[in-house]
């Protein structure tokens, strides 16, 4: 009995270790509940309800351009942008395969812009994207293939390897956000309602290779293999970012993928007069990203095109879900004056 | 061994394990630090010998220099990039015959590379647009490395790149090499 109790005093000891363990990990990680804000938005989709008939994935321009709450308005479309900020392909891939693990959408939107990348960039970008994943396989598969020369897994396993040295930046936020998160986003779509107009641009320099590289091919065709096997279809886009520069040379590449598929490919650069974006209005860093008034424009013509050209259901009909979404769309307008 | 002393050493060892694995990782990032710091300052004393430096008439502009001190004049052309979620901004000045691009390193902006517009501007070592592969050669050797028609030579931390379509020279840009 005295032996009994021995181990299980040992256990309970190791127990709180490892709680200790758990909490001091979580307290030294960063939150980005109200700083980097970009950080958080991987996450919010756990908390959603899973009703989604549009999923988008991509990097920037899709959480700052497409506006879910819009589509909604205008057409009852429901939809979540599952972007992050310089969303690899491959990260892309995998952020859409663990989507699929909480639903099927019937079309995935795909923007093509991070086709001109071939290796990571950076472990900034890394972390935005990954560290709020939940644990799964595919967080195990997005670290391995991101993962640059000086990282290694263990400081994504183990966050306190990677931001041990926070202990003496820790603010308030640390405190607050220990153990719940914040909304950032309306369904992905980070608001921005700053101006600030394209005056000139750089020079439109030539490259050494317009060729976009095996790697970049072999994940949209992942992409695309995964949406047939669940019977979603798949669009491509290319959101109206004036800079870095859209090459000729890369939509050639896309158009002649998207004939090859038979898949849907909207250049939303050629289609800047349809839209109405006004570049001296509509955008709030010289064009890189649309602002709110911009992005309100886009998703308005995307919600026409997307009711034209797929089978979507008007959830405006449904109860049950248009009760969630008048809810959202209140805080939303409050939100937008 | 009595149970206080093995709950005692459980701790121990698990605080130990922390303790050790953070000191390793800042040790070794302090490490780096230093030999990049000292990679600069190796640089900046002997700037001649081992960067490449690129002159417009009296005026020397070495990569990665502050930018406030080149004491540049008034630009035809000014853009800022902001990074999808990053506070620093790139910016890209534009004036007659080049393009000065810059990284935010701290308060100040460092030349990240230089872009060549016309065949007006030139290297130090007397390579404009318009020239051949020969003339690359000629003036900086076979030591290159060649990406697609991308032709790069690098002195330390700098490098020059020329893309060459046709035989003839169709950009020239000097990029500094950051962390």
């Amino acid at each position: 009995m005295k032996r009994f109790f021995k181990t299980l005093k040992i256990i309970a000891i190791i127990i709180i270790a490892i709680i200790i363990f758990y909490i001091l990990n979580k307290l030294l990680m960063p939150k980005y509940m109200t700083d980097l804000v970009e950080g958080s938005m991987i996450s919010q989709y756990y908390r959603e309800p899973k009703n989604h008939e549009v999923i988008f994935i991509g990097d920037c321009e899709v959480y700052a351009n497409f506006s879910p709450m819009v589509l909604y308005e205008e057409k009852g479309i429901t939809s979540y942008v599952r972007g992050s900020s310089q969303q690899l392909i491959w990260q892309s891939y995998y952020i859409l395969k663990e989507t699929l693990k909480y639903e099927i959408p019937k079309v995935v939107v795909f923007n093509v812009n991070s086709m001109r990348y071939s290796e990571p960039v950076s472990e900034a970008y890394n972390r935005l994207t990954i560290d709020k994943m939940k644990w799964s396989k595919e967080k195990y598969d997005i670290i391995k293939t991101s993962m640059l020369e000086e990282e290694n897994m263990l400081s994504y396993i183990f966050p306190i390897l990677r931001y041990h040295d926070r202990y003496d930046k820790l603010t308030k936020e640390d405190i607050t956000y220990l153990f719940k998160e914040k909304d950032n986003t309306y369904q992905g779509f980070l608001i921005n309602k700053n101006i600030k107009p394209v005056q000139s641009l750089p020079t439109k320099r030539p490259l050494a290779n317009y060729q976009f590289e095996d790697i970049d091919y072999e994940y949209l065709q992942k992409i695309l293999d995964l949406c047939k096997q669940n019977n979603i279809q798949l669009l491509l886009i290319k959101a109206p970012s004036v800079y870095p520069f859209w090459y000729d040379e890369y939509n050639e590449q896309i158009v002649e993928f998207a004939q090859k598929n038979n898949i849907n490919f909207i250049n939303f650069l050629d289609k800047v007069d349809e839209i109405g974006i006004d570049y001296t209005q509509d955008t709030y860093d010289g064009g890189l990203h649309l602002n709110l008034t911009g992005a309100t424009k886009l998703t308005k013509y995307f919600s026409e095109y997307l009711k034209e050209n797929y089978e979507l259901t008007d959830y405006r009909n449904n109860s049950d879900v248009d009760k969630i979404y008048q809810e959202k769309l209140e805080m939303y307008h409050k939100d937008i004056m | 061994m009595n149970k206080k002393s093995i709950i005692v050493a459980i701790i121990a060892i698990i605080v130990i394990v922390i303790i050790g694995i953070c000191i390793f990782m800042t040790q070794n990032k302090e490490t780096k630090q230093v030999v990049a710091e000292n990679d600069v300052q190796e640089q900046s004393n002997n700037v001649t010998q081992n960067t490449y430096e690129f002159k417009d008439g009296d005026k020397t502009i070495n990569l990665n220099s502050n930018f406030a001190e080149l004491n540049m004049p008034k630009e035809n052309n000014y853009y800022e990039v902001q990074s999808c979620a990053f506070n620093g901004m790139d910016k890209i000045y534009t004036y007659d015959h080049y393009e000065i691009r810059t990284y935010p390193d701290g308060d100040t902006d460092k030349v990240a590379s230089i872009y060549f517009l016309d065949e007006q501007a030139q290297t130090q070592e007397g390579v404009k647009i318009g020239d051949s592969f020969e003339t690359m050669t000629e003036k900086y050797g076979e030591n290159y490395e060649n990406l697609d028609a991308k032709y790069i030579y690098t002195k330390g931390k700098t490098q020059i790149n020329f893309i060459i379509t046709d035989n003839l020279i169709t950009s020239i840009e000097y990029t500094y090499i950051t962390d």
